[in-house]
């Protein structure tokens, strides 16, 4: 559902630097598969999220998502994927539903299915409570699940979230993690980044290391844990052995 | 990203986003508060201040206009009887004619002895000290003239109003005596009087006046307020639907939704413009409802005016839609190319203020907006609902529907234009990663140095022209006009230090960026030195050859002045010191900055072919615009692009210096081998660019020299870019031969007529003189035709020999009218003229003018009186502040009372301050006093520009025809001024002569004068006429033309040519030369 194949970003930083924030990394997503992609701050999860969410344009690469490329077809790339990260945030001036319904309609939805659409995506998020206050009053939680919400409103085969918990408490995670791991079960591709290896630990199908823009070591829990007490000594030892010596 | 939007439709995206956004919007309290709440406070309050202004202006005018009491001293035997005599002829009434100034309230006549007499003038208790001869009062009743001595204060000069009134006063007397007489010999009274006139209708008091002229100008401020109010409905719209959605992460949503960029821009846009829109509505209500509700307190009469204002209020809703759209696309174009709201938002409100300069442009009197700058966003559209307002329901309804459309559908069209290209830029600008992703930490100051490159870029290569060309304005009145020091002035200016600073500030390879490497072999070197000498010398000379075929014979007076200097510089000092300034420090300087930095800076790191070419041509457009001198454009951009092509080709800075150099050494040469007697003047002709024709075998010269030296360059570079350089030599030659062969073309032979004709054609010993003898030299050589001047005596007679068919054509030009249309062919207009006024007054510049009222001391005193007060409130917020606000207010003081001023002086312009917010109680209620001050603030200032504007238009000076209105203008008897003058409203004083007109003038009795426009330059130019000077535009057109007999094949060929000088500029320079200069 999800395939990329040798993607790279270069950008130049303000300071006039050449940052060679990707470099060449390759995985793909099955459909209801959950691939954990894990990396320190700054080893290039977020710019390769971004660019699978076309939101970036790739130097060179080429990232597939339900089989649209994301440079050639953005608009149907889009289609397939629902996208969160950290930083995406809701409209505090508006209510849950009216965000929902906003998007719905920003995706084609026609009237008739889109109440039925929204009304649903309130229940399964357990907004129903608060889906008529504005959603500057709602708790972080609450305004995280608006916004994966928002991200499933049209109904989506892959998922891609980056740090989709880092502003949530313990129990939030919880609940937004279970929740993810009841879209896999219905099918879909989902794709998170985290750096808190132990919430994602047991969730995940498969798992993705990248550091200092490259793969540097993939597969199952077990096929990385190998030789390891844990997953987190085998993700430090995959950067160790990645550092140059 | 890609913009290939399919999937839901573009359009409904849009929708869908703006009806999202619409509801944030509305949910905004701040936005509510600018689009509804300000406009209602805003305009009543204008409609009162400019109401309280004009009232003070009226009453300051009548009491200045209000008749006064004539005092006289008389002394003398019989004064008492003569006193009672000027007593009867003051209250026997005022003559009908006489304005409010011209005929006393009454007479005080003091009947003295001599010397308290001469004292009471020198104190100035009376005005005028009349000594009657004894037996006055007899002699007055018999045939003769007596004569009184009238005593006017030695120590003071009398006031203009005193002496017409004593004038007025004496002339009744006088034509009482005069009846008397005419009675004592038995004829009837009104034997003398064959006229008396009777007005009907209203006389024109101070007050109507005023209100004549309140509307328009008061109109065109509140048309910038509505302008400005507008922008600001757009403000917070703007920031909330891009930098805000930034700051709030909610842009990136946005993005992911299956459209293109274009289409989500759209959307943002059709919600702000709707709130601009609704900002709008809201303003033309308050309008409107003033208008009904406050007009009585204006001046009685404005009201009246009222119902002819439905077209002009039209036309205003119109175009104030197309300016709603720029202002809402420009908002969205400034949010989104900044960060965050706090960047917008400081990016927006100098913006605003931008627009309120652009606006602001219509109220300078004397811009028309039917032009072009009814393109031009914000003045355009305030210009034209001006025009629309001020002249509703005047003229011919057809023709004014006419004059408001055109302008009108312009007016959108470049609206509609201009919003679409900001649309679209703005759609790029929202997928820019650097703007979306990296943050406001990113943004790094703009004087922080750059990492270090090998070469400049684009932006840095064209910065340092463009400070030159900043510095060069900024000094010109300073710069001496001594060469000597100018030109070392000019070039550190202009050149030397943009680059020197630029070198200091970017880190660059300056080895590679300026070309300092010399090739390998010094034979090289040698060669490419040489053939760049041979180049620039052969350069010189066709560029000349160039220049008059392109430019024609005649000199502008800029350039003659230059060459001039040059001249007397080489002549004055040692050829060392001449070369030096003139060759050596211009060549070393340009081409570094010009051949080193720019060319590499556009070119960039290791360029393609084609990004080479075009930073050639580039550079060399640069290096011609930088030098000034649009005549010599052509010879400059040749320089600048063989000069480029020689850096690229052998990679060195070296040979495009000795270029230059050698370039640049050819009028010293030339001067120098014209005064050794080698050659004749014509090569000191040609150093100074005033030659006509060049020296025979020169032109084969410079092309040999051209063509040594190009074959020297190439053979000592094997380079690559061998191909541009030549094909640059090869076009030079291809022009260059050209224009050899149309050196050799035949010549044929016209015969002309001439005849004096006014100040354009003088025939002197049968040859023709004057502007137009100098246009036709400049025609014919362009024509190539050979003139045989046939004199006449007059142009009667001169136009009797072409219908005659005596001769090809007569000179002229004859003004065209349609008795000679129907009996002659004319030529295109050569000279287009009409009326002009002159006036005796210095200083008198439109723009000055209306600058000069922005700096009034009370206009200063309240802007520093605001000043103060910002400072003050920013330390009273910050105060109420500090301890519970950190964020928004620091504890501080420094920084603390720095943000309160920022946020007074945000809330002042644009009612509020994004990223600052107000919590405790005290502070609020100190914000809403200071939001109320700002608003009531900024509508007294306008109101108090709109009072300050309309005084000076009805006490102030003649500006043009507009002004003529009730005015006393000199002009020549049976010309067409007079009737343009009573057409006009004014009172013509009608002359014999042109001359007899200005002795009116500066006696005082006429205030202007009227007369054919290059007839009055002329005069003005004249000695003793330096204080007049022309204003307002040529009205009345008339045009001139070239006679010729009915059907000559001559005429499509003169009006080809016509045409070419009227587009080069010939023809008004052959005018301004003559004429005198133009305004």
């Amino acid at each position: 559902m999800i395939d990329v194949v040798d993607l790279v970003k270069h950008y130049r930083a303000g300071d006039g630097r050449i940052v060679r924030a990707v470099e060449g990394v390759s995985f793909a997503v099955r459909a209801g598969e959950m691939v954990g992609l894990l990396g320190a701050n700054g080893a290039g999860k977020t710019t390769t999220l971004r660019m699978l969410a076309t939101l970036l344009r790739p130097t060179s690469g080429t990232a597939r998502v339900g089989g649209c490329d994301v440079v050639a077809d953005p608009v149907g790339a889009r289609r397939q994927l629902g996208y969160v990260s950290a930083t995406t945030g809701v409209p505090d001036r508006l209510t849950p539903r009216e965000i929902l319904r906003s998007f719905a309609r920003l995706h084609g939805l026609s009237d008739g299915v889109l109440e039925t659409r929204v009304e649903s995506l309130l229940g399964i998020l357990d907004l129903t409570s608060c889906a008529d206050r504005p959603a500057g009053r709602l708790s972080s939680g609450q305004r995280q699940r608006v916004s994966v919400g928002r991200a499933l409103v049209h109904d989506p085969p892959a998922m891609v979230l980056d740090e989709p918990t880092s502003a949530l408490d313990v129990l939030g995670s919880r609940d937004l993690l279970g929740f993810l791991a009841e879209l896999r079960g219905s099918g879909r591709a989902i794709l998170l980044s985290t750096h808190r290896l132990h919430e994602i630990e047991a969730r995940c199908d498969r798992f993705v290391i990248i550091h200092g823009g490259r793969v540097v070591a993939a597969g199952t829990r077990e096929a990385l844990v190998a030789g390891h007490a844990g997953l987190e000594e085998a993700f430090f030892a995959a950067v160790a052995g990645a550092e140059p010596a | 990203m890609n913009d290939s939007g399919h999937g839901i439709g573009g359009l409904r995206a849009a929708v869908a986003i703006a009806r999202r956004d619409l509801l944030e919007f509305v949910r905004d309290r701040r936005t509510l508060f600018v689009t509804l709440l300000l406009p209602m406070v805003t305009y009543p309050l204008v409609a009162l201040s400019s109401a309280l202004g004009v009232r003070t202006a009226v009453t300051d005018l009548e009491s200045r206009q209000a008749p006064t009491q004539l005092r006289l001293a008389i002394s003398g035997p019989d004064a008492p009887r003569l006193a009672e005599r000027i007593g009867e002829a003051v209250d026997l009434g005022r003559p009908e004619t006489a304005t409010g100034t011209a005929w006393p309230s009454g007479v005080a006549s003091l009947i003295a002895d001599p010397d308290s007499a001469r004292a009471a003038i020198e104190s100035g208790a009376a005005d005028a000290w009349l000594l009657v001869p004894a037996g006055l009062m007899a002699a007055l009743d018999q045939p003769g003239t007596a004569e009184i001595v009238v005593q006017l204060p030695m120590t003071r000069s009398l006031d203009r109003r005193a002496r017409e009134q004593f004038t007025a006063v004496m002339l009744r007397v006088a034509e009482e005596s005069r009846s008397r007489r005419i009675a004592a010999a038995g004829l009837p009274r009104t034997l003398l009087r064959p006229i008396n006139l009777r007005y009907l209708g209203e006389p024109t008091g101070p007050q109507s006046v005023a209100t004549e002229n309140l509307l328009p100008t008061l109109s065109g401020a509140i048309l910038v307020l509505l302008a400005v109010l507008t922008m600001t409905g757009a403000f917070y719209p703007a920031i909330d639907a891009i930098a805000g959605e930034k700051e709030r992460g909610t842009i990136e949503t946005l993005l992911m939704a299956p459209c293109s960029s274009g289409s989500i821009v759209f959307g943002k846009f059709l919600a702000v413009y709707a709130v601009t829109l609704a900002t709008l509505a809201a303003n033309c209500l308050s309008i409107a409802l003033t208008s009904t509700v406050g007009l009585r307190y204006l001046p009685a009469g404005a009201a009246s005016r009222l119902p002819s204002l439905g077209v002009g209020a039209a036309v205003t809703i119109v175009a104030f839609v197309g300016l709603a759209a720029i202002a809402a696309a420009t908002c969205l174009a400034v949010t989104t190319a900044s960060r965050s709201g706090k960047e917008a938002q400081n990016t927006l409100t100098p913006v605003i203020l931008l627009v309120a300069a652009l606006a602001g442009m219509a109220l300078v009197p004397g811009l028309r907006g039917d032009g072009a700058l009814a393109l031009v966003p914000f003045t355009g559209q305030v210009m034209l609902s001006r025009d629309a307002l001020s002249g509703a329901g005047s003229s011919d309804a057809a023709v004014g529907i006419i004059h408001t459309l055109l302008p009108l559908v312009l007016s959108l069209f470049s609206s509609a234009a201009l919003t679409w290209l900001l649309l679209k830029g703005t759609a790029q600008l929202l997928t820019d990663e650097e703007i979306l992703f990296r943050g406001p930490d990113a943004a790094s100051g703009v004087l922080a140095r750059p990492a270090p490159r090998m070469v400049p870029s684009v932006f840095q290569a064209v910065v340092p022209v463009v400070a030159g060309l900043a510095g060069l304005w900024y000094v010109q009145a300073f710069t001496p006009t001594n060469l000597l020091l100018g030109i070392p002035v000019h070039q550190g200016i202009a050149v030397v230090l943009p680059l020197l600073a630029m070198l200091c500030w970017q880190r660059v390879a300056i080895r590679q960026t300026l070309g300092l490497a010399l090739p390998a072999q010094w034979t090289k070197t040698l060669l490419s030195a040489v053939g760049a000498a041979l180049l620039g010398a052969g350069l010189f000379v066709t560029s000349a050859a160039i220049m008059l075929a392109v430019g024609g014979t005649e000199v502008s007076p800029a350039i003659r002045s230059l060459s001039a200097r040059l001249i007397g510089l080489i002549q004055q000092y040692p050829w060392w010191i001449s070369w030096t300034l003139m060759a050596l420090l211009p060549s070393v300087a340009e081409e570094l900055l010009f051949r080193g930095w720019v060319q590499s800076g556009l070119a960039g790191d290791k360029p393609s072919g084609r990004r080479l070419a075009a930073a050639v041509v580039t550079q060399a457009l640069l290096f011609a615009v930088a030098h000034l001198l649009p005549e010599r454009m052509p010879a400059t951009f040749s320089l600048g692009l063989v000069a480029g092509c020689l850096r690229v080709a052998t990679g060195s800075i070296l040979p495009s210096i000795v270029l230059h150099a050698a370039h640049n050494s050819m009028p010293l040469l030339l001067v120098a081998l014209a005064g050794s007697g080698v050659a004749d003047g014509g090569l000191s002709d040609l150093a100074t660019g005033e030659s006509t024709r060049l020296p025979p075998g020169m032109l084969l010269a410079a092309l040999g020299s051209l063509g040594v030296g190009a074959t020297l360059v190439a053979v000592s570079t094997r380079g690559r870019h061998r191909a541009s350089l030549q094909t640059a030599l090869l076009v030079t030659s291809l022009v260059g031969g050209g224009l050899v062969a149309s050196e050799g073309r035949g010549e044929e032979t016209w015969r002309v007529a001439i005849a004096p004709v006014g100040v354009s054609l003088d025939v002197v010993e049968g040859a023709p003189t004057g502007p137009a003898a100098a246009m036709w030299e400049d025609l014919s050589l362009r024509l190539g035709v050979v003139s045989q001047y046939v004199p006449r005596d007059s142009i009667r007679e001169a136009l009797e020999s072409v219908r005659q068919g005596e001769v090809d054509l007569f000179l002229g030009p004859v003004a065209m009218t349609r008795e000679r249309e129907d009996l002659f062919d004319f030529t295109h207009s050569v000279f287009h003229s009409g009326l002009r006024i002159a006036i005796r007054k210095t200083s008198d510049d439109p723009w000055l003018g209306a600058l000069s009222i922005l700096f009034t001391a009370d206009a200063l005193r309240l802007i520093l009186l605001l000043a103060v007060l910002t400072v003050l409130i920013g330390h009273l917020l910050w105060w109420c502040e500090r301890g519970v606000n950190a964020k928004s207010f620091p504890t501080s003081w420094q920084r603390g009372v720095w943000e309160g001023t920022w946020w007074g002086i945000s809330t002042l312009i644009a009612s509020g301050c994004d990223d600052k917010h107000v919590d405790t109680v005290p502070g609020r209620i100190l914000a809403t006093v200071w939001m109320l001050v700002g608003t009531v603030l900024i509508a007294l200032f306008t109101g108090a520009l709109a009072a300050t504007l309309t005084a000076e238009r009805i006490g102030g000076t003649i500006r043009g025809p507009r002004d003529i209105a009730a005015r006393v203008i000199g002009t020549q008897a049976s010309g067409v001024g007079g009737p343009a003058i009573r057409s006009r409203g004014g009172i013509p004083l009608e002359f014999r002569t042109l001359d007899e007109v200005f002795v009116a003038v500066d006696a005082g009795d006429a205030e202007a004068v009227i007369a054919e426009n290059q007839t009055l330059r002329h005069a003005i130019s004249r000695p003793g006429r330096s204080d007049y000077r022309l204003v307002g535009p040529v009205f009345e057109s008339l045009d001139f033309g070239i006679v010729l007999p009915t059907g000559s094949p001559l005429r499509e060929r003169i009006n080809a040519v016509i045409l070419t000088m009227k587009e080069d500029g010939a023809i008004d320079t052959i005018i301004d030369r003559w004429l005198g200069t133009s305004e």
